[in-house]
């Protein structure tokens, strides 16, 4: 979902879940990880009507990502 | 969390999938087919104006109503707008001098306005060349280049064909390149509809609570 988040401005739920294959119960619970965490930007708005959360990084979630993609790459060479 | 992840091949299928609904086809086709208007009588000149001005806006709209219920929204990285289009008027120019200086050398004089309307199909054929090569880097699919080839080679051959009026060919051209884009467009975009049903986020939750969604 951070990798997801990472390479695109926003994104909202349903596309998230599209990409990912995760459940509505996983993302959601992700989601609400994420944010407590303060890796991630959630806004929720009404289109046409019905519910929408759009979901965005935020610089802190940037630099955890870019941090933990330093990370593995340097696992991955070392094996 | 153990795997390694590849960044720029998930951006790649992210833009790839945004591609599959075929409205950038059809637009790109319409753009074709009111250019071919524009090349038949100049009196179209406007109409062709106000398609690109007013298209984009026409497919922001139709992506809305028929493929965010669909899929979801995504709003894709910005590029640096200068950076984008400064590459897309270097490669213009570059095509069109090249071209310009191919066509003095084999007629030994400047290029009249009948010859560089002859020639003018394989030029937007390798306009669309550069297109799809930018595509091809974007989506990480070299399907597109596929188009690619289509419009070089039919420009080539609508450039070398000679036609009785000095607009027929680059007309002809733009309308067939235009039906084709239209046509793969909306065979796409009516594929997309049938296998992507509408889902909503309220729907999903409620299942969700109800315990039909795991």
């Amino acid at each position: 979902m951070m990798a997801h988040l990472y390479v695109v401005e926003s994104a909202d739920f349903l596309f998230l879940m599209k990409q990912t294959g995760l459940t509505f119960g996983n993302l959601s619970s992700h989601m609400t990880r994420l944010e407590e965490a303060g890796y991630i930007r959630v806004e929720k708005e009404f289109i046409d009507k019905k519910p929408n959360t759009k979901l965005s990084l935020t610089e802190a979630g940037r630099r955890a990502f870019e941090d933990y993609k330093e990370n593995m790459k340097q696992i991955f060479e070392e094996l | 969390m153990g795997e390694k992840i590849d960044v720029r091949k998930i951006q790649q299928k992210i833009f790839r999938d945004s591609m599959r609904d075929g409205v950038t086809e059809m637009i790109t086709g319409v753009l074709l087919l009111c250019a071919s208007l524009m090349f038949m009588n100049s009196g179209f000149t406007v109409l062709y104006l106000l398609s690109v001005i007013y298209l984009n806006k026409g497919m922001q709209r139709v992506r809305e109503k028929y493929i965010h219920p669909r899929t979801g929204y995504v709003e894709l990285k910005r590029e640096e707008p200068a950076k984008t289009v400064g590459g897309i008027f270097i490669y213009f120019f570059a095509v069109g001098l090249l071209m310009y200086a191919t066509l003095y050398l084999a007629e030994g004089t400047l290029p009249s306005s009948d010859t560089l309307y002859r020639w003018t199909p394989t030029f937007i054929g390798l306009m669309f060349l550069g297109a799809m090569l930018y595509l091809r880097d974007k989506t990480g699919s070299t399907a597109v280049l596929a188009w690619a080839a289509y419009a070089l080679a039919l420009g080539l051959v609508f450039s070398i064909y000679e036609f009785t009026s000095h607009k027929g060919g680059v007309t002809l051209y733009t309308m067939l390149m235009g039906l084709s884009f239209l046509l793969v467009g909306f065979i796409k975009f009516r594929r997309f509809l049938a296998i992507n049903p509408v889902i909503h986020e309220m729907e999903e939750a409620n299942q969700h609570e109800a315990g039909e969604v795991t």
